[in-house]
């Protein structure tokens, strides 16, 4: 880390707080410099790729050459509706999975608050632990769980009558979405959860003498509370949602008709990028899915924070 | 003092009437300020909630568990959730005796790539997140725009350039391709930055600096909290 060594009355001139300034901001350098080359230039190259297309000279024999084509790939992705149908397929799913998983998340965090700190401390840990589980690993075990011919939950869906094929297309993005469930409930409760801690308790004790319920005071006092992490793992969520690959990528060998090959966005880019080798076309789609993305966090960022808090 | 729930058991808030039965709890509640002590039927609901997590959260590593004791055939033909024939030590053999041992190598490069990876990104990222949140300067907004903008872009973007640039680095191919690019992750970076602004109370520092600590002592020693 550079350290910031200056002469005593060069430093007086400074002053105090420019060389706080440059003391703070060394701190930053190293993540820095290592975020601008192996973030910042390959997106870099990414986004120039994008202005080229590589075009077969003649009947398709010859040389490829690759020319500058300006906006036409933009121009095409956004006129591409199979990946617009990705795109709704996803969004469909996150409007409806986001606001259950965190609404359980909460649920379960106010749950472990108001239980006693003995309770809490003995099951925080196994909560905690589909989240430690890595996520290849997570949608593994659903897969063999799910699966009609190894899995407990075919069976036991039978024993209600219920005929549950998890791999159908009615079903799959329930499937998903359980598996999403597991995974990230945790997390979130855990987000949620110690921003209820570090509520002053005090506030609550004030609530209580002058006669609110439990319910009240959760609704009222705790939730506004912890908005802010809450809309933190709801970002996150959307995020993470919207750019949904190895999930959907391990559900495809086993349901290969119901999961196609361009089910999500990153589905179809992954298609065009190594499938199809059209990596300029990919980079293309894959900046209209990062707008798509921002858009929607801005959006979702925007309207919370405009919501009175109370 | 008491505390009743609805009859609702849902977890969610939200699906809840707040403060159905108030005027009874009103009157209850006026007596006593210590802990809070929850009716019997509350803590059974809450206890309750929580199992049920408990249970889905654990049931498939359970289902996990089990079927690692089985073999080929048992794990088709017999119940998921319980063991038959203990299998597990074969298993175990077949597992580390694949491709001449190849699995402890798989285990040696998670080991190394992790706590490489781990110990070094703490230290890069820790960093940043501490003087972003603890310092201000000139660009700062800047810096923390760029990484919240980068969550947003997909990583299959990133894919193919990247291959490229690690050939130019000559690292394709070697651990350093995995290990160097993982040391500088946004997310840590904007957690670390959450976390001080959360933990580091400004007056601890301002203390410390009074009492001649230089940054990088005051970053280590406040560190642990």
């Amino acid at each position: 880390m550079a350290a910031v060594t200056e002469s005593p009355s060069r430093a007086a001139r400074l002053g105090w707080r420019r060389i706080m300034a440059l003391k703070g901001a060394s701190f930053t350098v190293p993540f820095f410099l290592g975020f601008l080359l192996f973030t910042v230039t390959p997106l870099v190259m990414a986004l120039k790729e994008s202005l080229y297309s590589e075009k077969g000279s003649g009947l398709g024999f010859g040389e490829k050459t690759v020319e500058f084509v300006g906006l036409d790939n933009f121009a095409e992705g956004f006129g591409d509706g199979r990946f617009w149908a990705s795109m709704l397929r996803v969004g469909l799913f996150a409007v409806i999975s986001i606001p259950v998983i965190q609404i359980a998340s909460v649920g379960l965090a106010l749950l472990l608050d108001a239980a006693s700190q003995r309770v809490a401390d003995r099951f925080r840990i196994p909560l905690l632990i589909p989240y430690m589980i890595p996520g290849i690993v997570a949608t593994l075990i659903w897969i063999y769980l799910y699966s009609p011919v190894v899995g407990p939950l075919t069976p036991f869906f039978d024993l209600f009558g219920i005929d549950a094929n998890f791999y159908g297309g009615e079903l799959i993005w329930v499937s998903i979405g359980n598996l999403m469930a597991w995974s990230g409930i945790g997390f979130n409760m855990l987000i949620v959860y110690s921003a209820l801690r570090s509520v002053d308790a005090n506030v609550y004790d004030a609530a209580r003498i002058d006669g609110a319920s439990e319910w009240r005071i959760a609704w009222s006092i705790k939730v506004p509370l912890v908005r802010r992490s809450l809309v933190l793992t709801t970002v996150l969520s959307i995020i993470g949602t919207l750019q949904i690959f190895s999930d959907t990528m391990l559900f495809k060998s086993m349901a290969p008709e119901t999961v196609t090959r361009d089910f999500t966005p990153i589905m179809a880019i992954y298609d065009w990028a190594f499938q199809q080798g059209n990596f300029n076309y990919a980079s293309a789609l894959s900046i209209i899915l990062a707008l798509v993305v921002g858009t929607a966090s801005a959006l979702f960022y925007r309207l919370t924070n405009k919501a009175p808090t109370s | 003092m008491t505390v009743t729930i609805g009859p609702s058991s849902s977890p969610s808030p939200s699906t809840t009437e707040p403060g159905a039965s108030r005027p009874k709890r009103s009157a209850a509640s006026r007596d006593g300020t210590g802990p809070v002590r929850h009716s019997r039927r509350t803590k059974a609901l809450v206890l309750g909630g929580v199992v049920f997590f408990t249970l889905y959260s654990l049931a498939p590593v359970w289902w996990l568990i089990v079927s690692a004791t089985k073999n080929q055939s048992d794990l088709y033909t017999t119940n998921g959730l319980w063991f038959s024939d203990l299998h597990f030590t074969d298993n175990l053999k077949a597992l580390f005796t694949y491709q001449d041992g190849i699995f402890l190598k798989w285990l040696w490069n998670t080991l190394y790539y992790g706590v490489v990876g781990t110990v070094g990104m703490t230290l890069v990222c820790v960093a940043c997140g501490y003087g972003l949140a603890m310092y201000q300067f000139r660009g700062r907004g800047v810096l923390m725009g760029c990484i919240i903008g980068s969550f947003l872009v997909p990583h299959a973007l990133l894919t193919i350039p990247s291959f490229l640039l690690f050939t130019d680095l000559r690292m394709v191919d070697t651990p350093s391709a995995i290990i160097v690019p993982s040391l500088f992750n946004a997310f840590s970076v904007y957690l670390a930055k959450v976390y001080a602004e959360g933990a580091i109370p400004p007056e601890l520092l301002e203390a410390a600096r009074i009492d001649g600590a230089g940054s990088t002592a005051s970053s280590s020693r406040s560190a642990p909290a």
